[in-house]
């Protein structure tokens, strides 16, 4: 009986920790964009007033 | 603060809607949602003869018997059982790794008419139960369990037990 | 997380208007500088726990007795499975803070959640396909335990697109908030579908009354790598949580400075710069 059945294994691991993986990088980007973003809205708006 | 008890009631008179209207639903249409039969189900209500329909049971202790066709391809025959009821089922095909002696299965096919029910599928059925093969060498060393005859014992007996010691064998620890 | 408290101040009329909408950020801001310091530290944790997860569910843990070595799927398949239906239940949350409370932070989180639980609900469905075929001897069945998971899994998409529906932000997080509440009543379905009707699913094996059907050697691992998983999905959601919330932000100074452009006299905004 083979129950050793890598390719299954390792294509439901690899999927997982890829969809992970895009998902952080994504919302961390993100995250960092709009800060940056904001930071230099806020000081300019500070600035004017 | 109305308002949002007002709302709060509004919601909960819907869920309350929605939760019954869907108990009411899923009752009504219990059958259909049955996903096979058991063999006293068929014995108790004959489907009619040509109608596919899905057989589920335990695979009988000592019932497989592997043959081959005049052509080469597999012939299995095994008796799918729930205790009370059992019935003959053939299958020509590739049987799932975890088809065993005791193990659960689900086959799919037409009821000839010797009473042998002719399977097009058959699906294993996995049991709730996940043991390292040292704990369950070690239970049926002790003759706490034979897989092809049924369950495996209470969790509670097994879920801690180290099967790389032979001791622990024979004194299974409970689980904390 | 965002309190209940202070939502009084929420409930008022609302009124078009940058002085209102900027008024109704008070609670994102207060949030925003909650959490400002915790991503690092639940990343941080995350990549720490799923590390060693892995090494633990595709090294160390031992194979089991008749599924072999494929075992190793349901360390991804479970914590993805409880993500998804865990996940489903904190939108519903939201979702009811959303209507009764009106809760700006609950429609942004909302928003933000549901593609992840998306996520985890289709990573769950084919993880377990990826099982099935080995075990069973079929990707997919159409028993009560896989329709409702792929049920959830259409709740959780048809949340991300009626949220994004509508040109009104507020009108499509209040039709979205109505869709979760619906869909609620498919979690106890997925969760007793098993008990209720005979499936090819096998019934809960940790999450039941009883001691859990599984061997401590293979549940440890599961519950670390259930651990990892959560953290991780923590983490992807507050990130975007706060950058959505700083994102409306943006939005708002950008537009109130384009209108406080178009109101100055050309004769001062002269003089001004």
């Amino acid at each position: 009986m083979n129950t050793a059945h890598w390719w299954f294994i390792g294509l439901s691991w690899a999927l997982t920790l890829i969809v992970f993986g895009a998902l952080s990088v994504a919302a961390l980007l993100r995250h960092r964009n709009a800060k940056r973003q904001l930071a230099r809205l806020e000081t300019r708006a500070r600035g004017k007033s | 603060m109305t308002r949002k008890r007002r709302r709060l009631y509004i919601l909960m008179l819907c869920a309350i809607g929605l939760g019954s209207a869907t108990a009411l639903t899923l009752t009504a249409f219990q059958d259909n949602l049955v996903f096979f039969r058991s063999p006293s189900d068929i014995v108790a209500e004959t489907p009619p003869e040509g109608r596919a329909f899905r057989l589920g049971g335990l695979v009988e202790a000592g019932s497989v018997v592997r043959d081959a066709t005049y052509d080469g391809r597999p012939a299995i025959t095994f008796r799918v059982t729930d205790g009370a009821h059992a019935i003959p089922v053939v299958f020509n095909g590739v049987l799932p790794d975890l088809f065993r002696e005791g193990q659960g299965v689900v086959t799919q096919g037409v009821m000839g008419t010797d009473g042998t029910f002719r399977a097009r599928e058959v699906l294993a059925r996995h049991d709730e139960t996940y043991m390292p093969p040292e704990v369950a060498d070690a239970l049926k060393r002790a003759g706490h369990w034979q897989p092809e005859a049924g369950a495996p014992p209470p969790p509670n007996q097994w879920n801690t037990l180290r099967g790389t010691q032979p001791a622990a064998a024979n004194t299974p620890r409970t689980g904390s | 997380m965002a309190t209940v408290e202070n939502a009084p101040t929420q409930d008022a009329p609302r009124q078009t208007g940058a002085t209102t909408s900027l008024h109704r950020f008070a609670n994102p801001g207060r949030f925003l500088r909650l959490t400002d310091n915790w991503l690092p530290w639940l990343a941080g944790a995350a990549l720490l726990v799923l590390g060693s997860g892995v090494a633990w569910a595709l090294v160390f843990a031992p194979p089991d007795w008749q599924q072999g070595e494929t075992v190793r799927i349901m360390f991804v398949h479970v914590p993805m499975a409880w993500l998804a239906m865990g996940g489903y239940l904190g939108l519903a949350i939201l979702s009811v803070m959303s209507l009764i409370w009106r809760h700006p932070l609950a429609d942004l989180s909302a928003r933000e959640l549901a593609p992840v639980g998306a996520a985890v609900t289709a990573l769950c469905l084919i993880t377990g396909s990826l099982w099935g075929r080995p075990m069973w001897g079929t990707y997919w069945v159409w028993d009560a335990r896989l329709t409702s998971v792929l049920v959830l899994f259409f709740l959780w998409l048809g949340h991300v697109a009626l949220v994004r529906a509508f040109d009104d932000p507020e009108r499509g997080a209040r039709m979205g908030a109505i869709l979760a509440l619906v869909g609620v009543v498919n979690l106890p379905i997925v969760k007793f579908s098993v008990d209720w009707w005979n499936t090819l699913h096998q019934p809960a094996s940790v999450t039941r009354l009883d001691t859990p059907a599984m061997h401590v050697d293979i549940l440890y691992p599961l519950l670390w790598c259930t651990l990892g998983f959560s953290l991780a999905f923590a983490a992807v959601v507050l990130a975007a949580t706060r950058a959505a919330v700083m994102e409306r932000r943006v939005r708002a100074l950008q537009m109130a400075a384009a209108r406080r452009a178009d109101a100055t006299p050309a004769t001062l905004r002269g003089a001004e710069a």
